[in-house]
């Protein structure tokens, strides 16, 4: 009788040693997935800033002055001058103001003003103004040019 | 003692009229955006812009000069990012605007005409708050050149319409076309 009483109090020293064990590994098991679920968090918060810090670098780049080119106006160089040209278009004659800033480009490449003559096809990217003249931000010549004007409409 | 109690009474009864008379104004009406600020909104909601503007904005002054390239490239600008609420000339008759509660204003008129430099450059760049206006933040040569774009719109010309046109294709009615 004593053995068995002996044997029982083992069993159920056992079987609480066994459920304390148990309890550790399930607040354990809690605790990792507690830890892993913040891990998660933590990466959504990291994503969700990242892509708010680059949707905001995105809307100010947007909306920097300079973007405004519009659309282009097509021609033909009738006559060049220092720091403007003449040119040809569907609808008449325009001037077209050129400085320093301004880029000319023949397919897709940036090249000197000097590249370009009397007669070359042209887009003019640039700022109308009420006098009709434009000022040139972007001056095209070349294949892409139809490419270039659907790149600059917002 | 007795006026006490009446001005009391009387002050909590004005309370009570109006709260039952804001909750059967909502009740019955709603939270409509199509409906127009009533004038005593107008005018709180003036008064609060007024005091939202950090000390010293209203005497800023523009620091850039007016010339036909400075104002025509706000024009683009604003043809933009402004148009599709404020329209291209400014009167704020947009498919958009009638929407928003308050409406953005026809900037031809004194409501914004009569706005400081600072105060215009002030609102571009942090907007207001409970309204549909956002703050751009952007470079500040860009905003004080809207600023001058918004001085020039009471004498906009209709082929600087048509400028704004190819760029946002809204006319000078503020609807796509």
């Amino acid at each position: 009788m004593e053995q068995y009483r002996q044997s029982n109090r083992e069993e159920s020293t056992f079987s609480l040693a066994s459920l304390h064990r148990n309890n550790e590994e399930a607040t354990w098991s809690q605790k990792r997935s507690q830890k892993k679920e913040s891990q998660m968090s933590i990466k959504k918060y990291a994503v969700t800033i990242v892509l708010a810090l680059a949707s905001s670098v995105f809307m100010l780049s947007a909306h920097d002055g300079d973007d405004h080119k519009g659309t282009p106006t097509q021609g033909e160089i009738a006559s060049m001058a220092a720091d403007s040209f003449q040119m040809k278009t569907a609808t008449g004659t325009v001037k077209v103001s050129i400085s320093k800033e301004t880029v000319f480009e023949h397919e897709e490449k940036t090249v000197d003003k000097t590249h370009f003559t009397k007669g070359a096809k042209i887009s003019v990217f640039g700022t109308k103004l009420p006098s009709g003249e434009i000022v040139a931000k972007q001056v095209v010549m070349g294949a892409s040019t139809a490419g270039k004007a659907a790149d600059h409409k917002h | 003692m007795q006026t006490a109690k009446i001005v009391a009474t009387a002050a909590a009864l004005a309370i009570a009229v109006g709260l039952v008379w804001g909750v059967w104004s909502i009740r019955s009406h709603g939270f409509s955006a199509r409906e127009k600020p009533a004038p005593y909104e107008t005018y709180l909601a003036r008064r609060l812009r007024s005091l939202a503007s950090e000390p010293g904005a209203k005497d800023l002054k523009n620091p850039i000069e007016a010339t036909p390239l400075t104002v025509a490239e706000a024009r683009d600008h604003f043809a933009d990012h402004c148009a599709t609420c404020h329209g291209n000339q400014g009167d704020g008759k947009t498919q958009i605007s009638t929407g928003l509660y308050p409406p953005a204003p026809d900037m031809r008129t004194g409501e914004t005409q009569d706005l400081s430099d600072g105060e215009l450059f002030y609102i571009i760049k942090n907007g207001i708050r409970f309204t549909g206006m956002p703050g751009w933040g952007g470079s500040d040569e860009d905003n004080w050149k809207l600023v001058l774009f918004i001085r020039h719109l009471p004498k906009i010309q209709p082929v600087e319409i048509e400028f704004m046109d190819e760029i946002n294709h809204l006319g000078s009615g503020g609807q796509e076309h």
